[in-house]
């Protein structure tokens, strides 16, 4: 069997540290975070938001979110993919183009239900 | 002894569930960074490469010198969906800049 | 078999033509009352001032500084460059209409006999090679210093670009598509941030009008310490939005000049210029 040679102890600190690892990646970075990193969704680029230093006007103010985006798929779709409801639209596509990965856009999701 | 083998391939099949370990082959490694070449030169030859390819590709030739094939082929898939996006931007593109005539 | 590929080249070519359906001097007229609508307080020579005709905290720090402009000393040198002969005795006067003097507002032309676009920096080392000499790389150095002395001698004149022929006009249409079409990771076009959003800031950089972009390159920014000239701009703007910059004199870069410089035909030369 496999642990004949292998030290038991050794194999299962490898194993559980790379599954640990796996898990910490995901939750790297929180939904604040993602938004305001210039190399991530550098929204403030556009959007005045939260305590952003320095927003951009180029973009609607991003404020009360729950009320104005009661489904939460709507308010995914256009940070998806923002082309589909204005063909020219100056905002990145962060889910289609893999700018953000799904993992991050559901961070930045719960974060922005929070403003 | 019994316990501890059944305890560790539990936590072999959980370790596969989560990192997706694969074997991989130099060949495999090859022929995924050969696909994502070519797909990177139709970004190319469309005028529309993301200059992201670039350093993926890179670092996925690397990866393939120092004979990390699992990292080189997830590399040069990452490479190949982004040229293939470019691709599809090109495509998109060839009608939708009219909407961004000033009217 | 080739020349069937280029008869459908040229179809689909003219098939966008038709689809665009205006002629330069139309989209020209649009282009330019786009902005003198949207900004009615501008005067149109101004627009040549980029983002300080809009800015005016901007501009007043600009002006601050113009009493001793940053690029004197790279003038002065361009001024050398362009008057020191070749080994072969000639100099750049030799190649250039009115010995290269006030001729900045006619770049880029369309050469008839070569079906291409001429860019001054292209013609800079054309006459270097036709002499005998190496060509200079593009985009910054002695090139750029030698094309602001060349812009210095035009200060005033009115740009005036000609599309003269029916191949002309493809490179022209090509240019304009490429001004146009979103590229890069971020899907963004030149016109989405220049047309669409001038005037209005992303994070803390007022977007400066089109109109008027080529009229003072090339330009010293405070971020390169020298200057650069106008395809260096478009690659920093292509890997703004993660494109991959094209090389300087490309194809592509000099037809979207030959576009963007007839967009601001009727608009005076004021180059060299300082930019942050
Ligand atoms: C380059 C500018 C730009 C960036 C960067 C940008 N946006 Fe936008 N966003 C816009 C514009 C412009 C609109 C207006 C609608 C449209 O044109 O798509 C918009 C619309 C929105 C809306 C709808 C707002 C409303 O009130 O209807 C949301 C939500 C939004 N953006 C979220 C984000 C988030 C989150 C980020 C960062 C991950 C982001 N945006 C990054 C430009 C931008
Ligand atoms: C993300 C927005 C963005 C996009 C897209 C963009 N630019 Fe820019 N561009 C800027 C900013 C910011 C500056 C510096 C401030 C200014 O002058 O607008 C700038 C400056 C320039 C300048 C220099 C202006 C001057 O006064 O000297 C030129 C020329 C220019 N851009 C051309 C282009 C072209 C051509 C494209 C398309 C290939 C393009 N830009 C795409 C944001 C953008």
């Amino acid at each position: 069997m496999l642990s004949i040679k292998i030290p038991f102890k050794f194999l299962f600190i490898i194993v559980a540290l790379s599954i640990i690892s796996n898990i910490a990646l995901a939750s790297e970075m929180d939904g604040k975070k993602i938004a305001f990193d210039r190399k991530k969704g550098n929204c403030l680029a556009c959007h005045a938001m939260d305590d952003g230093d320095m927003p951009g006007n180029i973009g609607p103010p991003l404020i009360v979110m729950k009320t104005r985006f009661p489904d939460r798929a709507i308010l995914k779709a256009q940070i998806w993919d923002a082309t589909i409801k204005n063909p020219i639209s100056i905002m990145p596509p962060f889910g289609k183009h893999h700018i953000l990965s799904d993992a991050e856009i559901e961070k930045l999701l719960d974060y922005l239900y929070t403003l | 002894m019994k316990i501890k083998s059944l305890l560790l391939s539990f936590l072999i099949f959980l370790s596969c569930l989560t990192t997706t370990v694969q074997a991989a082959t130099q060949s495999q490694a090859k022929e995924a960074i050969l696909t994502a070449h070519n797909l990177w030169d139709k970004t190319k030859t469309a005028g529309h490469e993301w200059n992201t390819i670039k350093p993926l590709m890179a670092q996925a030739t690397q990866a393939l010198q120092e004979n990390d094939y699992i990292t080189a082929i997830a590399l040069a898939k990452k490479a190949s969906t982004q040229s293939k996006l470019a691709l599809v931007q090109a495509e998109r593109e060839k009608t939708n800049w009219l909407n961004n005539l000033p009217k | 078999m080739k020349n069937l590929l280029n008869i459908l080249v040229i179809f689909t070519s003219l098939g966008c033509i038709n689809i665009a359906n205006a002629t330069p001097e139309q989209d020209k007229e649009t282009f330019q009352r786009f902005y003198m609508e949207r900004f009615p307080d501008v005067s149109k020579e101004d627009f040549g001032n980029g983002v300080y005709a809009l800015d005016q905290d901007a501009r007043d720090q600009w002006e601050s500084m113009s009493d001793f402009p940053p690029y004197e000393d790279d003038l002065e040198a361009g001024e050398e460059l362009f008057n020191n002969p070749f080994k072969n005795g000639k100099n750049y006067a030799n190649c250039f209409k009115n010995g290269g003097e006030n001729i900045r507002q006619n770049y880029p032309k369309f050469d008839t006999e070569r079906n291409s676009v001429i860019t001054l920096e292209l013609a800079i080392n054309e006459c270097r090679m036709k002499n005998g000499e190496s060509a200079l790389p593009y985009q910054k150095g002695d090139i750029a210093k030698i094309s602001a002395y060349m812009a210095s001698t035009s200060e005033g004149s009115l740009i005036e670009i000609k599309v003269p022929n029916d191949n002309a006009l493809i490179a022209y249409e090509e240019g304009k598509q490429y001004f146009y079409s979103k590229r890069g990771q971020l899907n963004f076009s030149c016109a989405n941030c220049h047309i669409q959003n001038v005037g209005r800031k992303a994070r803390s950089e007022t977007l400066s009008p089109a109109l008027g972009h080529p009229t003072h390159f090339p330009v010293y920014r405070m971020a390169w310490q020298n200057f650069g000239t106008l395809h260096r701009r478009f690659a920093s703007c292509n890997k703004q939005v993660r494109a991959q910059p094209l090389a300087g004199q490309s194809e592509d870069y000099r037809n979207l000049e030959y576009f963007l410089t007839y967009m601001s035909n009727g608009l005076p030369i004021n180059g060299p210029a300082s930019r942050k």
